[in-house]
């Protein structure tokens, strides 16, 4: 997994000397991140480290002859233009910068999908297996694979909030208005399928980022077609 | 016999859901349009090649976090 990436972000270093102008390490910020977690009420343990093995990494890092073994690939600050703060170099890179928007875009709109498939699965996990299991071992796995689900949740969520950040440089105020900020209680499971008929369910409305699609202009546009003939007979009629 | 006589005003009840674009889309938007400098597909390749090696350290870091804590 290491050396994979170690070949990754090698391959990266080298092809941004053909497009990036020679950059100093102050020209460069790190990608602060913002922990985001799943709401108190519905967290479940974390799962295991049982299946994720990084002995055998170790070894292949120090037979790596490419890879520096003192810096580690995953701590290696990537030079794509949303990194770099440089305030004289941002206009040389106005290329890079609009073909990173159109690609973060789609890094968040991927994550988003993702966020969603994830909280419908948790949720119909609760709703089925959990519920539903009448014995030990049934609850055993009823749970890891909602702990499994709730993993998948925590990596579309970061992945988001890397694209967000990123768009924040590279991105136009129109994009953040888009892609608002994800918030804690943004990754509740789907009350619809884990308590349907509950009291209060009138009002209860889903996150933001189940309604983004096609701008609203669009959809009014079409539904209201057929009120349009009343509308003119009415206001013929006054 | 309700498709016949109101027609594509029915259509109104249909899912009118269009998802927006995928990175994978993107990408190939970005690199299929004609005319396209050779440099310009190459700065596509890279900077998705960059996004990907991006996400790629974020999970090794969760992954070592994983194990050692």
């Amino acid at each position: 997994m290491r050396a994979h990436l170690w070949k990754q972000v090698k391959d990266f270093l080298n092809s941004a000397t053909i497009f990036l102008p020679t950059l100093e390490e102050v020209d460069l910020k790190p990608f602060e991140e913002e922990v985001i977690d799943t709401p108190a009420e519905e967290a479940v343990e974390p799962e295991d480290p049982v299946d994720i093995s990084l002995e055998e990494d170790f070894n292949c890092e120090e037979d790596d002859e490419n890879g520096d073994p003192s810096v580690l690939p995953e701590m290696i600050v990537l030079p794509l233009p949303s990194n770099i703060i440089s305030r004289e170099l941002r206009p040389s890179l106005e290329s890079l910068i609009s073909v990173e928007r159109e690609l973060r875009k789609g890094q968040a709109n991927d994550a988003l999908e993702g966020l969603r498939v994830g909280l419908a699965n948790k949720s119909l996990l609760l709703l089925t297996n959990v519920n539903k299991s009448t014995s030990t071992k049934q609850s055993t796995r009823a749970w890891a694979s909602v702990r499994n689900a709730q993993s998948q949740i925590l990596c579309h969520a970061h992945c988001y909030q890397r694209a967000r950040q990123a768009l924040k440089y590279v991105g136009t105020p129109e994009d953040l208005a888009v892609y608002h900020k994800l918030k804690e209680k943004d990754l509740v499971t789907v009350k619809d399928i884990t308590m349907a008929k509950r009291f209060g369910q009138g009002s209860d409305t889903l996150a933001w980022f189940w309604r983004i699609g096609p701008s609203q202009d669009t959809l009014t546009g079409k539904w209201m077609e057929e009120c349009k003939p009343t509308l003119i007979i009415l206001v013929g009629y006054i | 016999m309700a498709m016949e006589e109101r027609g594509h005003h029915l259509k109104i009840f249909d899912i009118n859901h269009k998802k927006p674009p995928t990175l994978a889309q993107i990408t190939l938007r970005l690199t299929d349009i004609k005319d396209n400098p050779s440099d310009c597909v190459k700065i596509v390749d890279w900077i998705a090649d960059g996004i990907k090696a991006e996400n790629d350290q974020w999970v090794l870091n969760v992954a070592s976090y994983l194990v050692f804590c």
